[in-house]
């Protein structure tokens, strides 16, 4: 070979190159690459494979992705509800669920019945509780310091409505009846199991606070000059029907022969119940003989106390039917035991 | 949205420079399609680069240095190299021979071609490089410095000598000078 032979050699190999389709789509293939994120890149477990697997079938790992939260979330939330204090979900109950329903209470009314609710939960964790005989120091602390919470927001509510007017007054009236009535109530229901299960806990469960007092209830907020009385009067009776049914309903249950201390409490509880109901069924007949001759405001007044009492009948009513869940529950128990 | 006066320039140096790093991907890997990929895969990778406003001192010897280190991912996934090859190769110079050269007949050379390519492979490998990137894609000695990555002094003495064995292997007399 000569030096020309290796010139042209050389020549011919440097003509060779890429057919001018390759060229054109390897260049398309460049200019069309994704970009890469300026903000970072994939961690390595989503890289290669796994990327590519998730990239082929993205909508269904999407919908996958968002079905498991919100199944695993409902679930928790819904397990949330149920939960007592000491339970692994409570924390979700009182510190997500209820806080969401915060702020969801918009008007001073809404807020001072959800007060009103929250307080009845409590009050129904605390007696499941005492029921189960699981209700120990660090729980019964854990119920007392949300108890206070909630008075106290409630007492927020009804302190800011000083200067309202006579129709907001009216409006918050019977919530802070309510609020009242079921405090009073369940206080006694909550000493009266502890005292059934254990001595011990009856001296925690008195050491309950309700430490701001409502507002004093007899300056009633309903307005006398536009108080619809018959209407007033009508609703309290339904309330005194209502006690009355569930009174002659437990009555008539049979009741478990096994379990002395529920048995005690409810017997207590319908004794406690008909006394009030009979003193608000006398208060309402006595308005009728007294509206001749008292003010408007005394009328008001005794009105007042007797849908209290109704009020707070009703209330240690509904502990009857707490107490026949947990026997049932017991009895579920036993069965599977069996 | 890319600069468009980016992806004006890229073409532009894309065009020019494909060709060239096609052959110099395909003397050594022997699979077209394998080369096609490697061609691409650099090509991105400097366009990458290229779009980020990263500096890149020569842009020629930047896209050959990511096609080197390409074929040398590449023979390391399918053949893994023995530490030893590596250390007695200089593992910073190691560069691999190609797998199967029966796949190389794609490349439809005529008798003059075909054997200065033989002679090139038959050149110790150290002097491979050199040569071909300075006779077949006419870089400049300190460009082959920076995609090596040894000295240009060192360069030109591989050059020198391996277009000497080359002289050698395929008969040419030393009179003939002007290579």
């Amino acid at each position: 070979m000569n030096m020309e032979d290796l010139k042209k050699g050389i020549g011919e190999i440097k003509s060779h190159g890429l057919k001018p389709i390759e060229r054109q789509e390897i260049l398309n293939q460049i200019l069309g690459a994704p970009i890469p994120s300026p903000y970072g890149h994939f961690p390595k477990f989503l890289t290669g494979r796994w990327l590519a697997i998730i990239s082929r079938r993205r909508f269904a790992y999407v919908l996958a992705l968002i079905l498991i939260i919100v199944l695993a979330g409902s679930t928790s939330i819904y397990a949330a509800e149920n939960s007592l204090p000491g339970d692994i979900f409570y924390p979700i109950k009182v510190n997500l669920t209820e806080k969401i329903r915060d702020r969801l209470a918009t008007t001073p009314k809404a807020k001072a019945e959800w007060a009103t609710i929250k307080v009845g939960r409590r009050i129904q964790e605390a007696t499941k509780l005492a029921a189960q005989g699981k209700l120990d120091e660090t729980k019964s602390q854990e119920i007392e310091k949300l108890l206070t919470a909630h008075t106290e927001s409630f007492n927020s509510v009804i302190e800011a409505l000083a200067t309202s007017t006579a129709a907001e007054l009216h409006e918050i009236s019977n919530a802070e009846i309510e609020f009242e009535a079921i405090i009073t109530a369940n206080k006694q229901v909550l000493k009266k199991v502890a005292e059934q299960v254990d001595k011990r806990q009856f001296e925690e469960i008195d050491s309950f606070k309700f430490p701001k007092r409502l507002k004093d209830t007899k300056d009633n907020h309903k307005d006398p000059e536009n108080l619809d009385f018959e209407n007033e009067r009508e609703i309290i009776k339904i309330r005194i029907e209502k006690v009355k049914e569930t009174i002659r309903q437990a009555e008539q249950e049979k009741t478990e022969k096994d379990n002395e201390i529920l048995n005690n409490l409810k017997k207590e509880i319908i004794k406690n119940s008909r006394e009030k109901i009979e003193r608000a069924e006398k208060i309402l007949d006595d308005i009728e003989n007294a509206r001749e001759k008292d003010s408007n405001k005394k009328v008001i007044e005794s009105l007042h106390e007797s849908s209290r009492t109704a009020a707070e009948a009703d209330f240690a009513t509904e502990a009857i039917s707490k107490i026949k869940k947990v026997e049932q529950s017991e009895k579920l128990k036993d069965r599977n035991e069996n | 949205m890319i600069d468009d006066e980016k992806k004006k320039q890229f073409t532009e140096f894309y065009n020019r420079e494909a060709d060239a790093l096609f052959r110099f991907v395909s003397f050594r890997v022997a699979i077209r399609e394998q080369v096609l990929d490697i061609v691409q895969e650099s090509f991105t990778k400097f366009w990458l680069v290229f779009m980020e406003n990263k500096p890149i001192n020569n842009h020629r010897a930047f896209l050959f240095t990511i096609a080197r280190n390409q074929i040398i991912d590449w023979y390391r996934k399918i053949k893994p190299a023995s530490l030893n090859e590596m250390m007695e190769e200089n593992s910073n110079h190691y560069f691999p021979e190609p797998i199967d050269q029966k796949e190389s007949d794609w490349l439809k050379l005529s008798a003059e071609a075909h054997l200065v390519t033989e002679a090139l492979k038959k050149l110790p490998s150290k002097y491979r490089e050199a040569v071909h990137l300075r006779l077949i894609e006419d870089l400049k000695p300190q460009e082959i410095a920076e995609i090596i990555g040894i000295a240009t002094n060192a360069v030109s003495v591989r050059i020198n000598r391996g277009i000497n064995e080359l002289r050698k292997l395929l008969g040419i007399s030393k009179n003939h000078t002007n290579l």
